[in-house]
């Protein structure tokens, strides 16, 4: 019997259309891993047994008649605060216990046009506003090859970083944000956790697509091929380095990883370019500002009326009130009641509109290094100190905020172990729109990296 | 007291466009409906769902800016107002505070001139339904999300007249713009008012909003009550506070909302989910070329080029529908004098009796033009104009087949007039005896017989011309 | 922070806190408020929060009525009272 843990999108594929097994047996296979692992990991809010035994029999037909898609009969798990038809969404809070949503997000229907299996759902901070890494225990423990995960300020990359995967946070508007529960909506992005860039890249062909019910989404207007560039090399590219992000405020042990893969990459061809981003070392405080705000509002919808955790009280005033103090976790309340700081009085000039100057200002550092540079290459996780951590609990670092700040893609592979054998990742910040080059640098490095991965199924 | 109290009057005109679909969503904007009957998972505000603009309501709200002299922003923008209230599902509105699409504009009325700070483009909130439940309250978003546009104007009416008479003028250019149906029974057009009082040339007293007053008749009295209530508080030395009121209908007077909504900081901000728009040079032109003729313009038209009286212009321009109605007859017959005449008599009677509605006429303008064409080119009888009528209301048809049916259409064979008057004078040898002797008032008599065997086949000067030759001969 | 500042924080977000979590969830609120102050020294105005994109008329939605979505589907997440989502009495 195959190990399911070790396979790839890709591997599935083939071994798919080859009939080395059937969609229903693999679909068994990842199901008795989630029913057996994921309550001890706390990784799945929901398992979708019964739809997905019936998914993968649909998929079964599609592949015996030649016609499926690059996704179909593959399993996949969703985060919770994306939304799936007639499946419980509850977005990781009290407030949608329960909640099914009678409609799925468009990333879920082009998975579902494709032929996907629905394994479950994965468990999420409230409102995904944490950017915890948690979305990526799914993937890292087998429960499917690879799963959507939103991120706002960092938690795709950072669930690849803390779970040795490869996570990809799209550019802003490549993936349409409808079906994804809003937290922050000027950063909120689906993007794909998977093993490999280049799974990432397949997936990101299936949902990118300008949607009519997202007016801030483009999808894909040049109908790119993400995984053109996968296996091609990095020879000639760019690569630029920023001096902020190997200071202090970065742990030994990560500095010296992503310097040696820096090196790697050099050693594959690629050109190294130190540069400098001095922006950034307010990007975290910005995101936090910017995030917060569209939040208070963003959450202000979730009163108990027409759906959700309905309070008690003998006024709607007092209704209201007790619904949201149930609903709401205490980090949540504190997010909404800064926001609702940030957005008050003066306040609106000294911290949102100074954070919004703050946004541009490192955008256009970035943009700058693009005129040179085909990508940023910075740790994803700064590995603070377990004070400073508990300081800025929940909080994403300015490793991450800063591409988010930025609308620009990044992706996140694994570049090397710490001593306690937990992975440490690396990011890669491309252009707008250029997700193709990022992915084809971090497929070069993960081919010379894990060479395992691309082993199985040839 | 003898000092005398100005009021000063400020206007805030929220006019629902007529589009097919709500500002952000798909869902049909028609008025009414089961409750949630028309509302999806956006405008019920479901989790993950987002707004997509309209581009009709922004053509829409740029017509409504050409009719009020304003100028367009070139890059128009929206903002979430924040707000937590059961008739808003999302706990926010979307406005527009940075970027309105329309500022500066102008509306004259008469001799008075109010200036139009700007109109925004904005979201409808749903209904809550007050008195289907002791216990609870019930809201129905199908108004939710609805296109409205609000007018802002600046504190430059005076009086509960002036007032009027601008609502009414907005009214009517949103009509002919086709910009809002300006139903105000059905909440299309509302209106807040702001008022304060102070004596000449002192700075503006302590104001008062009255919200959501829906009929021209409320405006007034509204503002009229306000007028007394704070000259009183004024001359009594009572403090006024500056608060939001709202109109008892049937007491006519104000009270002071309980909501307390005057503390509001809506804490706007820039709204992420929709992106700006901006608009070309010739994309505004196309709309502003695209706005029809206002109503004094058709009105100056009306007395000077047709010749029709003041009283009868002000009339058809009063309502868009009758207008338009009235034009479009004419081009079946250019005779407006006489269009005009059987329009105010006839159409609108029965308008006024109820039997018909301007909306929704039984017959085509071009019907009407033809019919008043019949009577006033001798093809029927005058007098038979309403009788036509009535039967195009009641059984349908066109004149044409109308008049052939019941044989009204005058015959142009002058051979029958002359047997028929010939069998008349056979037939009544006395009268035509007492004639000739002298008797002119048996005239009469012989007329009508006549015309009874010739109704509806000659007119009545081509049997008198006949007859009397005949009773000379 | 000032008391009264907190109370008009929980009414803007519509929460209400026990006077024995008062105390220590300010203390978090101002940790955050402190770590975010920073930013108060930038140079901006106004204009650092106006539009950086937009699309044109073209690119808006047509003005095409969709048929509506099922209210029973809408209402299914609540308990609904004449097809309408139920609240507490409201006194205007």
């Amino acid at each position: 019997m195959l190990d399911i843990t070790q396979e790839t999108v890709k591997s599935l594929r083939r071994r798919l259309d080859r009939r080395e097994i059937s969609a229903e047996e693999l679909c068994s296979a990842f199901l008795k891993m989630s029913q057996a692992m994921s309550p001890d990991l706390n990784a799945l809010a929901l398992i979708t047994a019964d739809e997905a035994h019936s998914a993968a029999k649909s998929a079964q037909t599609r592949i015996d008649k030649g016609e499926s898609d690059v996704l179909t009969g593959i399993p996949a798990i969703i985060s919770d605060n994306i939304m799936t038809e007639g499946v419980i969404s509850a977005c990781g809070s009290n407030m949608l216990a329960g909640f099914v949503p009678p409609y799925s997000a468009s990333a879920v229907e082009q998975l579902k046009n494709a032929g996907y299996v629905l394994v479950g759902k994965a468990t999420t901070d409230e409102f995904g506003l944490g950017g915890s890494p948690r979305s990526g225990i799914a993937v890292s423990s087998g429960f499917a090859p690879y799963s959507l995960g939103t991120d706002s300020g960092g938690a795709i990359r950072r669930a690849a970083a803390y779970y040795g995967l490869t996570g990809l946070r799209p550019t802003f508007g490549r993936v349409s944000r409808y079906g994804l529960a809003a937290f922050a909506s000027s950063f909120d992005q689906i993007g794909p956790i998977a093993k490999t860039a280049e799974d990432c890249a397949i997936i990101l062909n299936a949902i990118s697509a300008r949607d009519s019910l997202d007016a801030t989404s483009f999808g894909n207007p040049d109908g790119e091929d993400f995984t053109a560039k996968i296996n091609t090399g990095v020879k000639g590219l760019k690569i630029a380095v920023p001096k902020e992000f190997f200071g202090d405020n970065i742990s030994d042990e990560v500095k010296s990883d992503v310097l040696e893969a820096a090196k790697i990459l050099e050693k594959q061809g690629a050109v190294l370019i130190d540069v400098s981003v001095k922006m950034t070392e307010y990007a975290a405080q910005a995101f936090c500002v910017i995030s917060s705000a569209e939040a208070s509002s963003n959450l202000a919808r979730y009163d108990g009326v027409n759906y959700g955790l309905r309070g008690e009280g003998a006024s709607y005033a007092e209704q209201i009130v007790d619904s949201r103090n149930k609903g709401f976790s205490s980090e949540t309340k504190r997010r909404i009641m800064f926001g609702n700081f940030v957005l008050s009085g003066e306040n609106y000039n000294d911290y949102f509109v100074k954070a919004h100057a703050l946004r541009y200002k490192i955008k256009a550092e970035y943009d700058e290094i693009f005129n040179t540079a085909d990508a940023i290459l910075t740790p994803t996780v700064s590995d603070l100190s377990e004070k400073d951590i508990a300081a800025k609990r929940l909080l994403p670092d300015f490793c991450t905020a800063s591409a988010s700040l930025a609308g620009l893609p990044c992706v996140t592979t694994t570049c090397g172990y710490r001593a306690n054998g937990l992975p440490i990742g690396m990011s890669l910040t491309g252009r707008k729109m250029n997700e193709a080059t990022i992915l084809q640098i971090a497929d070069s490095f993960e081919r010379n990296f894990s060479p395992e991965l691309f082993e199985v199924a040839l | 007291m003898s000092t005398k109290l100005i009021p000063t009057i400020g206007l805030e005109i929220h006019a629902e466009l007529l589009t097919n679909s709500k500002v952000f969503c798909g869902c049909s904007a028609e008025f009414g409906g089961t409750p949630n009957s028309r509302c999806c998972p956006g405008c019920s505000a479901f989790p993950g769902t987002l707004p997509v603009l309209n581009k009709k309501a922004v053509e829409l709200i740029i017509k409504a800016g050409a009719v009020m002299n304003c100028e367009i922003s070139r890059l128009t923008s929206w903002d979430r107002k924040n707000y937590f209230y059961p008739d808003l599902p999302k706990a926010y509105q979307i406005s527009q505070l940075n970027a309105p699409a329309c500022t500066n504009g102008c509306v004259e009325v008469g001799d008075l001139e109010v200036r139009i700070k700007q109109i925004h483009l904005e979201e409808d909130a749903g209904k809550l339904i007050h008195d289907q439940s002791p216990k609870y309250s019930l809201a129905d978003y199908n108004r939710g999300g609805m296109c409205l546009i609000e007018i802002v104007t600046e504190p430059d009416i005076h009086s509960a007249d002036e007032a009027c008479a601008f609502v009414e003028k907005i009214r009517a250019m949103l009509q002919y713009a086709d910009v809002c149906s300006g139903k105000m029974e059905q909440g299309a057009l509302r209106c807040d008012v702001n008022i304060s009082l102070a004596e000449e040339n002192a700075p503006l007293g302590v104001r008062a909003e009255i919200k959501n007053l829906n009929s021209i008749r409320s405006i007034a009295r509204a503002i009229e009550y306000e007028i007394y209530r704070q000259t009183e508080a004024i001359n009594n030395n009572q403090p006024l506070v500056q608060e939001t009121r709202r109109f008892n209908d049937a007491t006519g007077e104000t009270f002071a909302m309980r909501t307390k909504e005057n503390a509001h900081d809506y804490r706007y901000f820039p709204d992420p989910d929709i992106p700006a728009v901006a608009l070309t040079d010739s994309e505004i032109e196309a709309i502003f070329a695209s706005v029809p003729e206002m109503p004094e313009k058709r009105y100056a038209r009306y007395t000077g080029e047709y010749g029709i009286s003041a009283h009868e212009a002000e009339i058809l321009t009063g309502n868009k529908l009758l207008s338009d109605f009235f034009e479009a007859a004419l081009k079946e017959y250019d005779n407006p004098k006489a269009v005009c005449a059987f329009t105010l008599t006839e159409l609108l009677r029965r308008v006024n009796l109820g039997e018909i509605e301007l909306e929704a006429l039984p017959f085509s303008a071009a019907d009407f033009g033809l019919l008043v064409k019949y009577g006033y080119t001798d093809k029927i009888n005058r007098g038979d104009m309403k009788e036509v009528l009535r039967e195009m209301i009641e059984n349908g048809g066109s004149p044409e087949s109308i008049c052939e049916e019941k044989g009204l259409f005058i015959s142009e064979d002058l051979s029958l007039v002359e047997s028929v008057v010939d069998e008349v004078i056979k037939n009544n040898p006395n009268p035509v005896e007492q004639y000739r002797a002298g008797e002119q008032k048996v005239f009469g008599f012989l007329m009508g017989q006549a015309s009874k065997e010739l109704k509806g086949k000659a007119t009545p000067a081509v049997i008198k011309e006949t007859l009397e030759r005949k009773l000379r001969g | 922070m000032e008391n009264s500042t907190f109370e008009v924080l929980c009414e803007a977000s519509q929460l209400s806190f026990a006077d024995t979590e008062k105390e220590n969830f300010m203390e978090r609120l101002s940790s955050i408020i402190e770590f975010t102050e920073i930013i108060k020294n930038i140079d901006a105005d106004s204009s650092s929060i106006e539009p950086q994109n937009s699309v044109s008329l073209g690119d808006l939605r047509e003005d095409t009525a969709l048929p509506s979505f099922p209210a029973e589907k809408l209402l299914a997440n609540t308990e609904p009272l004449f097809d309408c989502y139920v609240i507490p009495k409201i006194m205007e």
